[in-house]
């Protein structure tokens, strides 16, 4: 049938995407601010070639304390880091070494104001090798008209395990307001 | 799993045109993701993006550049539009745009995160930027224009829906 064929084409062309797209980027989880001060992906799937965190997000304290990341729960100083930001009126890089976390967001990136939400992107490419340590890349940022930031980030995991969780935290306990809305795709490569 | 990048709609220009609008864009997705490819008749106007046909000054944007010698961080609030990129574009070297716009449909403010790679071989320069629409309504269309001149033929913009679990 010559209808079926062209459903069948357009159906491939949609899965095909572009940019990552179509069928080989599927949502994993999502979770919704409630007071948390630690949310964890676990469980991870090793089945994707690497991985995508969105957020946009609010701090209940706005405080602007960025988020910090660890990876499978490893709280030791396996962890390093590096950041290029921009407050509005200076650019500004710093970093550091054999630290319990790496970023998951940016203090350099601006103060979170109330009401104006924070957002990033967080990508780590082949997670689930077992022969390579893991790097981490952010993209994060916030405007409140007037002030804010915006940032980029490396980050490495000395370590060579398959991911399987992801935690990302406030220092000194703040939280993740109601509103706040963090998701975590996987990517597959062909 | 099921499928969550999805394009939703493509533009190429086949002539001049001063504006790229994408309209309709239905609410049932978490976040837009825009790829534009573009050029220009003349040099070097900048992009500029306004939401929901809105021209108040209701946008703001705090950027990170680098433009190979210098890194500069500037800021602009109160504006009528979100400011994509520093050199402006080329009339013959594409400049490649990414923009990541969150919880669009939601009730809070609206913020943007762009990247934007404009070389020109000995000039040129990255740019950063989050952006704010200070708007709780949802985002139904994106309207892209030049501060002066036209999108050149050829220019491609394409609008992506990613959609959570």
């Amino acid at each position: 049938m010559w209808w079926a064929q062209l459903l069948n084409t357009i159906t491939a062309i949609l899965d095909a995407g572009a940019g990552g797209g179509g069928g080989a980027y599927e949502s994993i989880a999502t979770v919704t601010g409630s007071g948390q001060t630690t949310l964890t992906f676990s469980s991870i799937p090793s089945t994707y070639t690497s991985l995508q965190i969105r957020y946009a997000i609010k701090p209940a304290t706005g405080t602007g304390e960025a988020l910090r990341l660890q990876l499978n729960g490893d709280t030791g100083s396996n962890y390093s880091r590096h950041a290029l930001a921009g407050n509005g009126s200076t650019a500004n890089a710093s970093g550091g070494a054999s630290g319990t976390f790496t970023w998951g967001g940016d203090n350099a990136a601006g103060t979170q104001t109330s009401g104006y939400p924070y957002v990033g992107l967080i990508d780590i490419q082949d997670y689930a090798s077992t022969t390579k340590n893991k790097t981490v890349r952010t993209f994060v940022g916030t405007d409140a008209n007037g002030s804010g930031g915006v940032s980029l980030t490396s980050g490495v995991w000395l370590n060579t395990a398959a991911i399987t969780s992801v935690t990302l935290f406030f220092p000194s306990g703040d939280s993740l307001a109601t509103g706040s809305l963090v998701s975590l795709y996987g990517i597959k490569g062909a | 799993m099921p499928t969550t990048y999805e394009p939703i709609a493509t533009t190429t220009l086949g002539s001049a045109a001063a504006t790229i609008t994408f309209s309709s864009i239905p609410a049932t997705y978490t976040d837009l993701r825009l790829v534009i490819v573009a050029t220009a008749t003349t040099a070097a106007p900048d992009i500029q993006l306004q939401f929901n046909g809105v021209t108040t000054t209701t946008y703001s944007r705090t950027s990170l550049i680098g433009t190979g010698s210098s890194a500069i961080s500037n800021q602009a609030s109160s504006q009528s539009y979100i400011l994509l990129d520093y050199t402006g574009l080329s009339t013959t070297v594409p400049s490649l745009y990414e923009i990541d716009v969150f919880s669009y449909a939601g009730s809070t403010n609206k913020t943007l995160l762009a990247k934007t790679a404009e070389d020109r071989n000995g000039s040129g320069d990255i740019f950063t930027t989050v952006g704010l629409w200070r708007s709780t309504a949802a985002i139904t269309s994106i309207n892209l224009f030049l501060s002066a001149y036209n999108f050149a033929t050829g220019t491609t913009a394409t609008l992506y829906g990613i959609k959570n679990a």
